[in-house]
């Protein structure tokens, strides 16, 4: 059975009914069938496009679950989002930017999935709908394993929520993204880190988020870097306040793409690099939101 | 410094006619256009699915293969086993040890073993699964060492110690040339095994027609004819009773310079289905099929004099060869005889060990043999030049061929553009004011490399002319040049044409180029070994030539004068000195009118002193003449991940005449970019036999977002016995990168690395091992400030 309903809540329904796999953008769904018949009933979201954009509805921006990389990287955001524009130029190639979507790399739930560590970041949460229902769970709790996530076989995920950040008069928020991959693009990543740092009038650093991929079967949030990091002022010297201990949570592998410890290492650089970056653009006077 | 993004310079031989022009590929518009068949495009009508059933164990015994409940199935035609076959084949007449589908024994994991003909994918896919295996298994040997060790056990029963080939070469005295020399230094590297990486997938179609017990096989190939031959040998049939057709092919470096057991299996299951049989491989299959550059340890000492002159050299090479011997004994000695055959040097003692092992078979690749022992030798040379403070170009110069010369191991060497293009690239990178004052984490490290235009002596020694072309003229006017030489990209009938073109002062239009169909086109022994420009391009040299004086003669009688007296001009000719006048259609009508249909042959071999010595596997490196090449890399190293970039190569390459300047600038390049993914990231990996990497994902093949520009100039040495003076240009430009690569690295950072390729975590795993030691060493030493941090230290 294959299905391409017009409105969520015909796609809702289909789901209650029975289970169907979500087909979207198909850049993991057709790979992972290569050589065999898609024999799984499917449910093709693709005309759904009502879940398509990006739209700041004041407490959070919204990120429609049928928004691809490319709409990200082009999409018109403050700077709360260069981390997630930056991972939405470097997924895979040109064409696998055009066809993914943000919200498919989500529930994919691959431990390299570029959009985890920037969208962890930010805080980001998921929501849910079933027919009848609706909720929304962060995406820390959304991703649970390699390939698992938390949506129900009757759910379909219909937005990326992301909290706004820099409410407070004179506050300011930025983020960043870095990659390491054994070459530039169509490689999966041997680490990633995406930082948010916001900062007070004073340039005190209020809140932050910083998160690792790919070193861990989930990306991971650094909540004792972020705890360290509570305070500061964005200097150049931040950087250094990056340990080894806070990364400790992670637990990297060894596989084909690299050494668990050359990932622990790398992933540590990345850190020091990503805070370096942000207080440089703060020293620079680069507008943040 | 030069400023331009890419620019491409060539030193100034003017074209001619045809030749020396840049000239767009004849083929290249139904490329462009999408409309070039390959062979998984074809046939239009319908043809069966063939499968490949593979072995799951890396060694073992075979103790059954049933295949009746996969025969019960609906839709499937055909099961074969090794039994099938009726005989083994290699692409050296002296090692055949491999049957298309295993027999007896597997000896790696992925190894063809049983094949199915369906009526579609599905039933394929049934009968693969239906069919039942019993292989009890043998321990495995995934190292040289493992393989070499005393009491492993034998892959094959007639190779002792797992060894396929071992190698001893002795010129001159080696002790005495390491007791005069001013620095011995004795290094050991590693490079691990890589694959061809071709884009195209591998694909057969083979039909067979019952009627008339005749087979057609259209393949992938770079080697019609051998795989003619090896159809025969295998499936037990008559010559005469096959057709090979090669159509157009997307890419080969070397992993199709031997028949391969996908053609062979695609044959027996059409005529085991009486029928046509399509059998299209998988990536993951294409890298089980393999055949590339094997994992290689080099351990060598070099003696050198203060002037940078080489007195002594030895080696000792080990190839962990894989489970067959394909090219494998022509691979070790490669490595031997093109290891120092670069440079004049004193004295030579060279050990090879071909060695077996249970992984895909290693093969031909671009660059045969010689890649590996180039980046020891070069790296070497480097580490010896900043020993005695030497510049590397210095020692280049130190140790240079002047031609005509005779190397140690009996190799001709009739042309050598060395010395024009270490200077052109010692130039354009700006070496003497850039070298080592690019600041830390940027370098610039320069190396050398040659290779052979052709093996001398084709693989199967038949006594026959080492290249044939076939020229057709008829009513038409236009000329056919019929050629079994394989165009896989090259640019090979493009420059066949452009031959004929030039000695018959024609326009290009006249001339179509019909290739590689054995019941139309003349043998030829293939595209490997850079052979075709050199022994093909002077096959149709002659043919154009013997044209020519067809032509002649028919319009000096038609005018009544003496041939002699004839002005060729191309599309007329003229009585000298007067008006009287033919145009080329007269002048064919003219000809034809004597014997009807003009049909002329050019044939040529190897000069015999071009042909190696008498020593035993003196024939391998043997060539009617050497490619040169000098290549400078320059590099930035970000010391805290280890990502080594790019940023720019020169590279010049003599190439003796630059036929088609387009397309040899092309393959400069191309050669160039793939010693840099050998450098950088491409290696293949194994677990217990099972690769890690069958994919271009983890596959690490540059993208073009690590493509530097690479800055071509080409020297021409005009070698007096290639065609119009060309040599080589699709190889030579390989061997230099990797070592180039590992020089700048060092002048960026300081730290010698000799293992490839230079991955991110090798590169950060020295660096960090250095640090270490550098700070035992400080410790030891009392040193204050030892412990201090290294990020703050730097």
């Amino acid at each position: 059975m294959y299905l391409r309903p017009a409105t969520v809540d015909e796609a809702l329904a289909a789901l209650a009914a029975r289970p169907l796999a979500v087909l979207a953008g198909g850049t993991d769904f057709y790979p992972a069938r290569v050589g065999r018949p898609v024999v799984e009933d499917v449910l093709d979201v693709s005309r759904l496009t009502e879940l398509r954009g990006i739209r700041d509805e004041g407490s959070h921006w919204r990120i429609g679950a049928l928004t691809t990389w490319s709409d990200v990287a082009r999409a018109d955001l403050p700077p709360l989002f260069r981390g997630l524009q930056q991972a939405a130029r470097e997924v895979g190639g040109r064409q696998i930017q055009n066809a993914g979507t943000v919200a498919g790399n989500l529930c994919n739930a691959s431990p390299a999935a570029d959009g985890a560590p920037p969208l962890m970041a930010l805080g980001a949460q998921v929501e849910l709908a079933r027919f009848g229902a609706r909720r929304t769970v962060p995406l820390s709790d959304f991703i649970l394993g390699n390939r698992r996530t938390a949506r129900g076989a009757d759910e379909l995920a219909t937005a990326i929520l992301v909290p706004a950040w820099a409410r407070q008069a004179g506050h300011s928020a930025r983020s960043a993204f870095l990659k390491l991959g054994a070459r530039r693009y169509l490689v999966i990543s041997i680490a990633m880190v995406a930082a948010t740092l916001e900062v007070s009038p004073t340039g005190k650093i209020t809140r932050c988020g910083i998160a690792v991929g790919a070193c861990s079967p989930v990306a991971k949030r650094l909540t004792a870097l972020e705890k360290r990091l509570l305070g500061e002022r964005l200097t150049a010297g931040i950087a250094a306040l990056a340990a080894p201990a806070h990364l400790a949570e992670l637990a990297p592998i060894d596989d084909v793409r690299a050494a668990a410890q050359y990932r622990r290492e790398a992933a540590l650089e990345l850190v020091r690099r990503a805070l370096a970056a942000l207080a440089a653009e703060a020293g620079a006077g680069r507008d943040w939101s | 410094m030069r400023h331009e993004d890419v620019s491409l310079r060539r030193a100034p031989a003017p074209p001619t006619h045809s030749i020396g022009s840049r000239t767009p590929l004849v083929d290249g518009i139904e490329k462009v256009t999408g409309r070039a068949r390959y062979t998984a495009d074809l046939p239009l009508g319908p043809t069966l699915v063939g499968r490949i059933g593979r072995s799951p164990v890396a060694h073992g015994v075979i103790r059954r293969i049933d295949a009746t409940r996969a025969l019960a199935l609906p839709g499937v035609r055909a099961v074969i086993t090794g039994e099938d076959f009726a005989a083994p084949y290699g692409v050296i007449p002296i090692s055949q040890n491999e049957w298309p589908l295993a027999r007896g024994k597997v000896r790696y994991r992925g190894e063809p073993l049983f094949a199915v003909a369906a009526e579609d994918e599905a039933a394929a896919e049934a009968a693969l699964a239906a069919v039942a295996v019993d292989i009890e298994p043998l321990p495995a040997l995934f190292t040289a060492a493992e393989a070499r060790a005393p009491g492993a056990p034998l892959l094959h029963e007639n190779k002792p110690g797992n060894i396929e080939r071992e190698v001893e070469q002795d010129f001159g005295d080696v002790a005495a040339g390491f007791a005069a020399a001013d620095l011995v230094l004795e290094r050991r590297y590693e490079c691990a095994e890589v694959a061809h990486g071709q884009i195209e997938l591998n694909a057969t179609v083979a039909h067979w027609e019952p009627e008339r017990e005749r087979l057609t096989v259209h393949s992938v190939t770079q080697v019609p004819y051998y795989l003619h031959l090896t159809l025969a040998q295998t499936l037990g049939l008559d010559s005469s009773q096959i057709r090979v057709v090669k159509p157009f092919v997307g890419g080969g470096f070397g992993h199709r310079v031997e028949p391969l057991n996908f053609e062979m299996v695609a044959a027996a299951l059409a005529r085991a289905a009486s029928g046509a049989v399509k059998l299209e491989l998988t990536r993951e299959e294409g890298f089980l099929t393999h055949r590339g550059r094997p994992a290689t340890e080099t351990r060598l000492k070099i003696g050198m004099k203060r002037s940078g002159e080489i007195t002594a050299v030895d080696a000792e090479v080990v190839q962990r060869g894989g489970a067959y011997g394909g090219y494998g004994l022509v691979t070790i000695l490669y490595a031997g005889a093109l290891l120092h055959a670069l440079y004049k040097v004193g004295a030579v003692r060279y050990r090879g060990y071909r060695v077996y092992t249970n992984l895909p078979p290693c093969g031909a690749m671009r660059g045969h043999g010689a890649v590996n022992v180039r980046f020891a030798f070069e790296s070497l040379l480097d580490e010896m030049a900043a020993e005695l403070g030497l510049d590397p170009f210095v020692v280049r110069r130190a140790n240079l061929i002047e031609p005509p010369y005779r190397t140690l191991n009996d190799l001709q060497v009739n042309s050598c553009g060395l010395a024009q293009c270490l200077d052109a690239v010692e130039q354009a990178s700006g070496w003497r004011e850039r070298r080592g004052k690019l600041g830390r984490g940027r370098g610039l490290g320069m190396a050398c490399s040659h290779y052979v235009s052709g093996s001398a002596k084709p693989v199967h020694w038949s006594g026959e002319p080492h290249a044939v072309v076939n020229l057709k003229l008829d009513f038409d006017t236009g000329i056919t040049v019929l050629t079994g030489a394989s165009d896989i990209g090259q640019g090979s009938s493009t420059l066949l044409a452009q031959v004929v073109a030039e000695v018959l002062l024609l326009p290009m239009a006249r001339i179509r180029v019909v290739a590689t169909d054995s019941a139309l086109t003349p043998k030829d022994n293939g595209s490997y070994s850079s052979r075709v420009s050199f022994m093909v391009g002077n096959a149709a040299l002659r043919a154009a030539q013997g044209l020519k004086r067809v032509l002649v003669e028919a319009a000096a009688k038609r005018m009544e004068v003496e041939p002699d007296d004839i002005d060729w001009q191309g599309e007329s000719c003229c009585v000298a000195g007067t008006d009287r006048r033919m145009d080329f259609a007269q002048v064919v009508q003219a000809a034809l009118a004597d014997t009807g249909t003009l049909t002329v042959k050019g044939t040529w071999s190897t000069p015999p002193e071009t042909q190696g010595g008498k020593f035993r596997g003196a024939a391998v490196g043997s060539t009617a003449g050497f490619s040169y090449a000098a290549q400078v890399v320059e590099v930035s190293v970000d010391e805290d991940t280890g990502m080594v970039r790019v940023e720019r190569v020169w590279v010049a390459h003599d190439c003796g005449r630059a036929l088609n300047p387009l397309a040899v600038e092309g393959q400069v390049q191309g050669a160039v970019w793939m010693g840099m993914g050998q450098a950088l990231s491409e290696e293949t990996r194994y677990h217990a036999g099972l690769p890690l990497a069958a994919n271009f994902l983890d596959y690490r093949i540059p993208t073009i977002a690590e493509s530097p520009p690479i800055e071509v100039t080409l020297v021409e040495s005009m070698d007096p016995l290639g065609p119009f003076g060309a040599k080589e240009a699709s190889e030579g430009g390989l061997h230099a990168f990797p070592p180039a690569l590992a020089a700048a690295v060092c002048d960026a950072i300081g730290l010698r690395v000799r293992e490839l390729p230079l991955s991110p975590d090798r590169l950060l795993e020295a660096i960090q091992a250095r640090r270490r030691e550098e700070k035992l060493r400080a410790l030891r030493a009392g040193r204050p400030g030892a412990d201090v941090p290294e990020a703050e230290r730097r």
